[in-house]
């Protein structure tokens, strides 16, 4: 009785704080609280989420997974697979609306595993366990592209909102935002709460990112990633060695790899067919081994 | 004596010039050195592979090219090169041939398990470099995203390196890479 008793005032409470910073607009760090606030609306009432939204949520997970490692240190490096992954992704056909645009961000992470991951709203992270084992920037273009396609189709996005437990996600970026703030040792609004829903944010990374994507959105990203790196003029069969490649790393090395996808036997089967698909347009594509070779070192 | 001298200083100049000749012979024969196994260093790193069917290797990458000999499954080669969808393997009693990326398998690549043994791991790499610089052996598992932290101090350090599109079509240009354009399959056939 007691229980309930709270249980509305304090719920109230959080709709007016939530009411009052959809209405100022205000920021904490560089996130706009009261987009991301809505956001939480938006899916709550069954809407999709928009760009701007998958923007705020993406750079969540991202700081989760960059968190679960660190940051390469080599600016070069980072540069370099910058500039791969935006000229893939400048031939794909991400959303876009009124307002807001994918921003795509490569981000390399300091790991012998091999391991890349795609977020919503344009954030691609690979670790150098895969820079140290590919042999040309087509290979990079394939793992690149894998990613990029992820985000073009919206595959997370997708799964998040299909997801039941993931419907209160605006809730978890509103909080997540406080959070950040919070880490820093300042602004914090009602800690149970925030600590509650922060916690649920971590548990929907955690799951999106160690339990993976269904088989098809998967196959899907092979296939076509074979075809948008072939766009951005990069031999296509890279694709098949980088497939070869993971089927022959130690397990140990590749445990999420093998956890979120399906077997390297059958994705080499789907990349084949796409390679079918795209032979005609080979003659004029590129593997680009020296450049690759010289940046990594 | 003045002769004697002179020769002498000739005989010291002429020394000196001798040492100056071998300094600069160390200096070629260590640059030519270096120099080559940096490109054996690039070159020399093979893949270990596995035939999964007989297989008759090629002269050159395409089906046309001419038959050299049969290899059986199970047989050990290394991957020398690829050109579109075609290896060049080399035989353990070096004999070379080409055939398609789908006749073999790489070996798997296992850590030796004796301690300390990173780099044992990393001279199978087909890469060849090592950027990675942790320590450590460890890698991200399934606990490091549960007990992670987030970084934003990370995402605000990697802004830096965002790449505009003029920026990308002028790497892309540098090669050059050249855009196609190519329509998306319908339905996955499997």
């Amino acid at each position: 009785m007691i229980n309930r008793f709270f249980k509305i005032p304090l719920s109230c409470l959080f709709s007016c704080v939530l009411f009052f910073m959809l209405g100022c607009g205000l920021k904490v760090g560089s996130l706009d609280v009261g987009k991301l606030a809505s956001a939480g609306a938006g899916v709550i009432t069954g809407n999709k989420m928009s760009l701007e939204e998958q923007q705020a949520v993406g750079q969540q997970m991202t700081a989760i997974i960059v968190g679960s490692s660190k940051i390469h240190p080599n600016a070069k490096l980072q540069k370099y697979v910058n500039q791969v992954g935006s000229w893939v992704a400048l031939h794909a056909n991400p959303e876009k609306d009124k307002t807001a645009q994918v921003q795509w961000q490569f981000i390399v992470i300091d790991t012998p595993d091999f391991n890349a991951f795609s977020m919503p709203g344009g954030y691609v992270v690979i670790s150098s366990g895969v820079l140290d084992r590919l042999s040309s920037e087509a290979e990079l273009a394939a793992v690149l592209a894998h990613e990029v396609v992820h985000i073009e189709q919206k595959h997370q996005v997708k799964a998040i909102e299909k997801s039941s437990t993931f419907s209160n996600i605006g809730d978890l970026a509103f909080i997540a935002a406080d959070y950040r703030q919070s880490q820093k040792g300042g602004y914090s609004q009602d800690s149970l709460k925030n600590r509650q829903i922060a916690k649920g944010l971590f548990n929907t990374t955690h799951t999106l990112y160690t339990k993976g994507l269904s088989r098809e959105d998967e196959l899907d990203a092979d296939q076509k990633a074979v075809i948008l790196m072939t766009r951005a003029g990069y031999d296509p069969y890279a694709y098949l060695a980088v497939m070869q490649l993971i089927e022959s790393i130690d397990d140990k090395r590749k445990t999420l790899v093998l956890a979120t996808h399906p077997k390297p036997s059958e994705r080499i089967h789907t990349a084949f067919n796409a390679l079918n698909y795209v032979e005609k347009n080979i003659r004029s594509t590129k593997t680009v081994e020296n450049r690759f070779l010289s940046s990594l070192r | 004596m003045k002769i004697k001298r002179i020769s002498g200083k000739s005989r010291l100049l002429v020394g000196i010039n001798k040492t100056n000749q071998l300094e600069k012979q160390h200096w070629l024969v260590f640059t030519m050195t270096l120099f080559i196994l940096t490109i054996m260093s690039w070159q020399g790193h093979a893949t270990p592979a596995t035939l999964v069917v007989d297989s008759t290797l090629k002269d050159s990458p395409g089906f046309q090219a001419k038959n050299l000999f049969t290899v059986k499954k199970g047989q050990s080669v290394e991957i020398k090169k690829r050109q579109g969808g075609w290896y060049q393997v080399q035989l353990p009693n070096k004999k070379a041939g080409w055939l398609t990326m789908l006749q073999v398998k790489f070996q798997r690549v296992t850590p030796s398990k004796k301690k300390g043994s990173k780099y044992s791991e990393i001279s199978l790499r087909r890469g060849g470099s090592n950027i990675t610089a942790t320590t450590g052996v460890r890698g991200i598992g399934e606990a490091d995203i549960k007990n992670a932290k987030a970084d934003f101090n990370a995402l605000e350090i990697a802004k830096r390196f965002k790449v505009s599109e003029k920026e990308a079509k002028s790497f892309a240009g540098k090669i050059p890479l050249k855009s196609q354009s190519i329509k998306y399959q319908g339905k996955r056939h499997d």
